[in-house]
């Protein structure tokens, strides 16, 4: 948020952005396991339409109750208008990210019916809307880190000049860093590498299906951890190494996850020597997707 | 805690786009929440809509071969399952069946579920041309 300390002012359609990517990065934390466990997207195949009304309801009385201590906005809802209003937001936010994430991994395709579409939506829409619901519990400033939210300028404009601590040895703090990511990347990727999902979503999809995935990767990470103002971005911008500047940070931390996700399979026997490359490469790509959600959350959590 | 900010931050190229001048809620909050809930009525809509008209047919399978591709002994026979009732079929059984040379042979495979008004692809295998083939769906289950 280094862009918006240097603004004098945040303009408010530029806190309700920082709210939405927060609640979707919230949503992805949550979701992404549940993205990718086919009983999930099984169910909804057979779901009937009130069992459907039944989880969106669920899903936004769910919604209600945690806004009331938790949510994805900046600055808590006092009415209940706004609990009940934040809540709608917070229920179509999960449901069109849902949406475009079962689209990404190519569990909906065009021209299937409605129904099981719709089902497959709503109830991969349950998971990701407790994420938006616990968005700032999971990545809402620490009380230590200054009372400023992480959208207001002042809040951030000492972290420009580099702690003094930290400012010789940048090497620390790359490998905090680093190792942070290493660690959420691998607590995720250990736990769906073993799972027939990555070979079905593998198989699934295409090379320019493969790209997008990537792109959608390195877009999350990017979002997770820079534009939603979570957790402890006041100290990370103190702290110095190559990490630093948005795009590497980006970028070292998904070839780190791929690397985790690499081992993962291998680890578990997904992949073996003699595989063609084309099958490293996709699966590690589709098992990446998580793991570097895991590896921005493990930063996060630093 | 950045109640009073929002309101003093309010900036005059914004205050066009505000829909109400007594509610905190600034523009940028109206346009989300205008759009989401747009998307939430047409998403409880069609799932109500769909509620209304069950449309209940049962599962119905209809099969569309692709063309036979041989390499070496082996001959690939692609078919494409498709389900035209409204019900989801699971363990979707599609046998071929050939007859030649005197003998019979058999292909078959098992799709775990495919949606109503869905279709799903699968290659039936076998050692002689199956241009003669007989192949249908053999069995399935309600999920």
């Amino acid at each position: 948020m280094s862009k918006a300390s240097k603004a004098p002012a945040v303009s408010p359609w530029h806190q309700e952005f920082d709210d939405l990517m927060r609640a979707i990065a919230g949503a992805f934390l949550f979701g992404a396991p549940f993205l990718y466990t086919m009983e999930v997207w099984w169910k909804g195949n057979f779901t009937s339409p009130a069992r459907m009304l039944f989880a969106l309801v669920t899903a936004y009385v769910s919604l209600v109750a945690l806004n009331l201590n938790g949510g994805f906005r900046a600055r808590q809802p006092r009415t209940w208008a706004r609990i009940f209003a934040d809540s709608a937001e917070g229920l179509a936010i999960a449901l069109v990210t849902a949406a475009l994430s079962l689209v990404l991994i190519g569990i909906i395709k065009f021209g299937e019916g409605l129904e099981a579409i719709m089902g497959r939506i709503v109830m991969e829409a349950v998971p990701f809307s407790i994420g938006v619901g616990i968005a700032n519990n999971f990545l809402r400033m620490r009380p230590e880190e200054g009372g400023e939210g992480g959208g207001d300028g002042e809040g951030d404009s000492g972290g420009e000049g580099g702690g003094e601590d930290w400012g010789d040895n940048s090497w620390r703090g790359t490998l905090a860093d680093a190792g942070a990511t290493l660690l959420g990347a691998t607590i995720i990727a250990s736990s769906i590498a073993p799972t027939d999902e990555i070979p079905m979503i593998a198989g699934g999809l295409s090379s320019p299906g493969l790209l997008l995935l990537m792109g959608a990767s390195l877009l999350l990470s990017y979002v997770i951890v820079f534009e939603a103002e979570l957790g402890a971005q006041t100290a990370r911008i103190k702290q110095p190494g190559i990490f630093q500047s948005p795009i590497s940070e980006t970028l070292i931390s998904y070839l780190l996850s791929l690397l985790i996700a690499l081992l993962m399979m291998w680890l578990f026997q997904l992949v073996r020597a003699e595989d063609p490359l084309s099958q490293w490469v996709a699966y590690t790509i589709v098992l990446g997707f998580p793991a570097t959600i895991g590896g921005a959350a493990g930063r996060l959590a630093l | 805690m950045t109640d009073k900010k929002r309101n003093t931050k309010q900036q005059p190229g914004h205050e066009h786009k505000k829909r109400s001048g007594i509610a905190p809620r600034t523009g940028a909050e109206w346009v989300s929440l205008i759009i989401s809930l747009v998307l939430l009525l047409l998403v409880v809509g069609t799932v109500v809509a769909l509620w209304l008209n069950p449309s209940g047919n049962p599962a119905r399978f209809r099969i569309d071969r692709g063309a036979i591709r041989s390499e070496g002994d082996v001959f690939y026979l692609p078919v494409i399952v498709s389900n035209d009732g409204d019900a989801t079929g699971a363990q979707v059984t599609v046998s071929g069946k050939l007859e030649a040379d005197g003998e019979e042979e058999e292909a078959s495979t098992t799709f775990d579920f495919i949606p109503g008004h869905s279709s799903a692809e699968a290659t039936l295998v076998f050692s002689k041309d199956p241009v003669s083939a007989e192949v249908r769906v053999t069995s399935y289950q309600n999920p």
